[in-house]
């Protein structure tokens, strides 16, 4: 996960359009956000936890 | 093995057993409570997210028979029984509901109408405080989710619930916090919060952690004499009884008959479950998630009612009030696209806005092979688990469920439906109809309640359903209990509470 994280980070800085491939930091994203995102579907007080400011990379 | 004596036994806390012993101390019987699990007070259920203490007693004794369908089959051992970890929902079935074979050829009639049932379903209402159109309480107002959907998926009203909309007997009004199973301010309704008075009665005794192990045959064919049991510490004794009430859940009711040798006709099959279908809905439009004074405050029964139901099953449908999950894969697509901080917060809410969580609870038909029977596994009390044999859902269930996928974005069309999308979460939260009533010679228990074959042998709670229903089970298995109170304290009519909210 810690190789992911590093992954993501450099995926969603500003120069990473430019100097990443595009079907490289498309995986580095989706590969550590889709992990994030294993939520208990029935626990209903996560979304407004996730939508919280300073939990989204900002 | 000791030796004690009582007039009524009632097996199990929750709604049905206390429900049941309400009617009968009030008419001046003694009553001897057995539950399994532990006084947890709410207060420690919030904080510890517990509902079951650590008693021996408690643990949970059901297996899931190998190539059946797995579910949480979520009941609660302690005291107050499931009434501890319910969301309250709280609608009447319907008047059909009670007539599917005779109007639609499907399932099985009950063995008494709803007109019969209505004078205790009110009763239940003000016992609960139930917050509905034709409640005691005021209905919550519907919420912005309700509001888009009220005119697109007529008829549509207000969920009764269990959550009240003014301070009742000691209970908070409920604020919304939307995490029912744990309520943080104690307004949905519980026994401990809403017959606390029954437990302490002086003609009620309670035997907590206490496992009603076997009912013991009377030497005069018909009766039974009386229950062993089992205390946490390992200690046996026999409770004589004049009469047994079991009221447990569907599964651990029809255990404790198998495992003490009362296998008549259906007993332990029947096994019905609501399989809920979690059903997210992408709009253009905004429809507001995320707001309503409480968990789900609408509900539509566009699908629920019709001659339909001969061929697919009827669905109930209501909103969740906090709405979906955040979507994962627009966060990805956003983050792709480059939009960081707070672009990126915007996108994703104004993503998340317009979005429709809906829950799709369908019935289902009785079918003889979903069943409880018992494991040659034993628990540590030497005592054979339940074995749970649960198929897949009928395909008269999963037609309905076909149908109003298919139909919904037809409907929901003034909202500009982007997609659609289902989930299954495991079922399991309500456990119906092991020990099915009915007149026929391989029904359980008579309309009444009474076992067909143990004059002195009576069943409450879901496990007296001869057919299930869209609807939620909770307030059906209170007014039954009412009426079986009644009757067995030799009331004539169920009398109403006058409900004073305040206080």
């Amino acid at each position: 996960m810690t190789l992911r994280a590093a992954a993501f980070m450099l995926a969603t800085t500003r120069l990473s359009p430019r100097v990443m491939p595009q079907a490289v930091r498309e995986r580095a994203i989706r590969g550590f956000v889709i992990r994030l995102a294993v939520w208990e579907a029935g626990d209903y007080r996560l979304p407004p936890t996730y939508a919280a400011p300073g939990l989204l990379p900002s | 093995m000791t030796l004690r004596s009582a007039q009524n036994v009632v097996i199990g806390s929750g709604f049905a057993g206390t429900l049941v012993a309400r009617e009968l101390a009030r008419a001046g019987q003694s009553v001897t409570m057995l539950e399994r699990g532990s006084f947890v007070p709410w207060d420690e259920q919030v904080r510890t997210r517990r509902w079951e203490g650590d008693s021996p007693t408690a643990a949970h004794n059901h297996e899931t028979a190998p190539g059946s369908r797995a579910s949480y089959w979520q009941y609660v051992y302690g005291v107050g029984g499931t009434s501890n970890a319910w969301t309250g929902n709280t609608p009447r079935l319907l008047p059909e509901d009670f007539e599917l074979s005779t109007r639609y050829g499907v399932a099985r009639d009950w063995p008494l109408s709803y007109e019969e049932l209505e004078p205790y379903y009110a009763e239940a209402e003000a016992v609960l405080g139930v917050a509905g159109l034709r409640n005691p309480l005021p209905p919550h107002p519907f919420s912005p989710q309700d509001e888009a959907l009220a005119p697109l998926l007529e008829p549509y009203i207000p969920m009764p619930q269990a959550r009240p909309t003014l301070p009742v007997r000691g209970r908070q009004a409920c604020s919304g916090a939307a995490d029912c199973m744990y309520c943080p301010e104690d307004a949905r309704f519980t026994v401990l919060n809403g017959l606390l008075e029954v437990l302490a009665h002086p003609n009620v005794e309670l035997l907590d952690e206490t496992v009603a192990a076997r009912l013991v045959p009377a030497s005069s064919p018909g009766r039974v004499a009386g229950v062993e049991c089992i205390r946490a510490s390992g200690e046996r004794f026999l409770i004589e009884a004049d009469r047994v009430v079991v009221a447990a859940n569907a599964i651990e009711s029809a255990g404790l008959l198998l495992r003490s040798g009362i296998d008549h006709g259906d007993s332990g099959r029947n096994l019905l479950d609501h399989h809920f279908a979690d059903v997210v809905v992408r709009t253009n439009t905004p429809v507001g998630p995320g707001r309503g004074s409480s968990l789900s405050t609408g509900a539509s029964y566009a699908y629920y009612s019709g001659a339909f139901r001969s061929h697919r099953a009827g669905v109930l449908i209501y909103p969740r009030n906090p709405g979906a999950g955040l979507r994962a894969e627009t966060v990805v697509q956003e983050l792709i696209a480059g939009r960081r901080g707070a672009a990126l917060r915007r996108a994703v809410v104004d993503d998340w806005e317009r979005t429709l969580k809906l829950v799709l609870s369908p019935d289902e038909l009785p079918d003889r092979a979903n069943r409880i029977t018992l494991s040659p596994q034993r628990d540590q009390f030497g005592l054979p688990l339940n074995r749970i044999e649960l198929g897949e859902p009928s395909e008269y269930q999963q037609r309905a469920i076909r149908h109003v996928l298919d139909d919904l974005p037809r409907r929901l069309a003034p909202l500009g439906v982007r997609e659609v999308s289902v989930d299954y979460p495991r079922g399991g939260s309500h456990s119906l109809g092991t020990l099915r009533m009915g007149t026929e010679a391989d029904a359980v228990v008579d309309p009444d309640g009474r076992h067909r074959r143990y004059e002195n042998l009576f069943v409450a709670g879901g496990a007296v359903f001869p057919a299930m229903s869209p609807s939620h089970p909770t307030l059906t298995i209170a007014a039954l209990a009412l009426r079986l109170g009644a009757s067995l304290a030799g009331a004539e009519s169920a009398s109403c509470l006058a409900l004073e909210p305040g206080g």
